[in-house]
């Protein structure tokens, strides 16, 4: 009898990265069903969108270049904030308030979950929802 | 650390009088005017009150990463320019305005209990009638 093909080390190292590709790209999509939410992205650690993007039939208010730079400066922002959780505490979500827009992000393991939303939410109450959406609270 | 430990210099009097009055709040337990330098130049801690980052340098070492990230305008003509960002972490919430005329920041930190939008405001109520930048939006 001969043995069945077991996955090899590789094999299950991609298997695990498709499976969470597949539950980020789900997280972001549930999100994207907010009216007040344009955006939901999962940033990796080398500045790429792994999973989420904009939602269907919204115009970005930036270019794609833009865009990389964005996330290339938001995993910059993470990584130096990290250096003073000893301190603080560890980030639950940073925001920033703009005339055109409100960017939440939230720490998730490695990556960095990015939202942005129409200006007139109120904070706190979107990044909850947020939180309790996506299984950080 | 008091503001004298700091810098030895209240550079904004005015300010520094608005610092305190917003240190009289009960939850909040920094308010303060970082220069483009990252040096403390108005406001301090509330009094008798022990900073979360007891290392001096440390502490300079944040408000330089505070002071450099708040008054970046790398979006600001798509996203709008910024009017807060704000981190809610474990132990404390910070939150900082740019002032990008003066390229000061300031910096307000409070306990974590309390609501960041509400906090905001309460600020922009104290500081408004200063800041060219708020009739700059």
């Amino acid at each position: 009898m001969t043995k069945p093909d077991l996955p090899s080390g590789d094999d299950m190292i991609l298997m695990e990265k498709s499976n969470e590709s597949w539950l980020f790209e789900q997280k972001c999509q549930a999100l994207l069903v907010f009216p007040e939410i344009r955006f939901a992205g999962m940033i990796n650690r080398m500045g790429r969108l792994v999973a989420g993007g904009y939602k269907k039939g919204e115009t970005p208010l930036e270019d794609a270049a833009e865009r990389q730079k964005m996330y290339m400066e938001l995993v910059l922002r993470v990584s130096m904030r990290q250096e003073f959780d000893y301190s603080f505490g560890p980030v639950k979500y940073t925001a920033s308030r703009r005339e055109k827009a409100v960017v939440i992000s939230f720490p998730l393991g490695a990556n960095v979950l990015l939202v942005s939303t129409i200006p007139d939410v109120d904070l706190d109450k979107t990044a909850k929802k947020i939180m309790k959406h996506v299984g950080l609270s | 650390m008091g503001k004298s430990e700091m810098s030895g210099l209240v550079q904004y009097p005015d300010y520094d009088k608005k610092c305190k009055k917003l240190c009289e709040e009960k939850e909040i337990r920094f308010a303060g005017i970082i220069d483009e330098g990252g040096k403390m130049v108005a406001g301090g801690f509330k009094e008798g009150l022990t900073p979360l980052e007891k290392d001096k340098h440390r502490l300079e070492e944040f408000m330089k990463f505070v002071s450099k990230f708040s008054l970046l305008k790398s979006f600001d003509e798509t996203l709008g320019p910024t009017s807060y960002l704000a981190a809610r972490r474990e132990k404390v919430i910070l939150i900082s305005f740019p002032f990008p005329l003066t390229k000061i920041t300031l910096l307000v930190s409070a306990n974590p209990g309390i609501d960041i939008e509400g906090l905001a405001g309460h600020i922009v109520d104290i500081f408004d009638s200063d800041e060219a930048r708020f009739a700059e939006r």
